[in-house]
């Protein structure tokens, strides 16, 4: 969760924005199963951030998500290797699930090796794990993710905040881009790639 | 006393927090930063004034009694170079955060803005 009012509810609209738009597309854009399978997943990954940066949604369990979104990841990635357009994105999309998977597997509080939080499990163990540095300074003192987790937690909570902040950079750099050569189409999509992007880097960059 | 947080086990967003509360109060820097700070508040009140004098001399002089000058066309961030709207995208969108009256007023216009220019195309096309 995080701790920091207005930041929570930016992140929110960000991905209730997101959600929104995955579900317009989902009614009125193409039927084949892969485009449905598709935004349906960014949707649900949408509606599960936006929960989770609410204190409530820091008390929910976290192992069914986490295996939904690994399968998520496994899922976009048997897509990228048998289509042979959009292979980067397909790639990033994969990418954008594992890295829900971590973020549940974190707040778990015990799944990852060195993980010193045993006996406080999803709820407590989140709860203390997922606040915002600067707010609740006796929780997170003296390391960055949760007390006692190890530096290979931090580094890739790192790697995931640099890469979501330049993805967010890239699709809204593409959006405007998108939006010169073809005037006359909306690209609603792509701005909500880059809302969802920044609104994973914040989600990590609270993590920190 | 029951327990003790020291700045160097602050976590690093909290520390860039204070770095950046500190450097926006002119605590941080001394009379370096009093300096720079004064001169951004003039710039910033200079800015300003000349906005609104530009805003002005833009307005119809032809027709008779008083009328207000036009507001800018629509569209005029996606007209920009797509790395150019992007830097503008990220400055309003970080001043935005650490003014958040700011931030919320400028989203508000910006939905409202967004929904009159579709609402005024759906009306043209028909």
């Amino acid at each position: 969760m995080i701790d920091d009012l207005f930041l929570r509810w930016i992140v929110t609209a960000l991905f209730v924005f997101s959600a929104l738009e995955c579900g317009y597309a989902i009614v009125t854009g193409r039927r084949d199963w892969t485009h449905v399978e598709a935004h349906l997943l960014h949707f649900v990954m949408a509606v599960a951030m936006a929960v989770m940066a609410w204190p409530r949604g820091a008390t929910l369990p976290t192992t069914g998500p986490m295996v939904f979104f690994g399968l998520a990841a496994i899922w976009f990635l048997a897509i990228m290797f048998t289509t042979a357009r959009h292979r980067a994105v397909g790639g990033y999309h994969a990418f954008m699930m594992l890295a829900m998977a971590w973020m549940y597997a974190v707040m778990n509080g015990s799944l990852l090796p060195g993980q010193a939080m045993s006996g406080h499990h999803d709820a407590q163990g989140s709860a203390v794990a997922m606040n915002m540095p600067g707010m609740n300074m006796a929780a997170g003192a003296g390391a960055s993710s949760g007390p006692g987790y190890p530096a290979w937690i931090d580094a890739l909570d790192w790697l995931c905040t640099v890469v979501f902040a330049v993805a967010a950079v890239w699709w809204l750099y593409r959006y405007f881009a998108e939006r010169q050569a073809d005037p006359g189409r909306r690209h609603i999509g792509i701005m909500c790639q880059a809302m969802m992007a920044a609104g994973m880097a914040v989600m990590f960059g609270v993590m920190l | 006393v029951t327990a003790r947080v020291d700045f160097a086990d602050w976590p690093f967003m909290a520390k860039l927090a204070d770095w950046i509360v500190g450097a926006h109060m002119g605590i941080l820097f001394g009379i370096v930063n009093q300096l720079l700070l004064a001169a951004t508040a003039v710039a910033l009140i200079v800015v300003i004034v000349l906005g609104y004098r530009m805003w002005w001399r833009r307005r119809p002089t032809r027709t008779t009694g008083l009328t207000l000058p036009a507001g800018p066309r629509r569209g005029v961030l996606a007209g920009l170079r797509p790395h150019e709207a992007v830097l503008v995208t990220l400055a309003l969108a970080g001043f935005g955060y650490f003014a958040p009256l700011f931030g919320v007023s400028l989203a508000v216009f910006v939905a409202v803005d967004v929904a009159l220019g579709r609402w005024q195309t759906r009306a043209a096309r028909q």
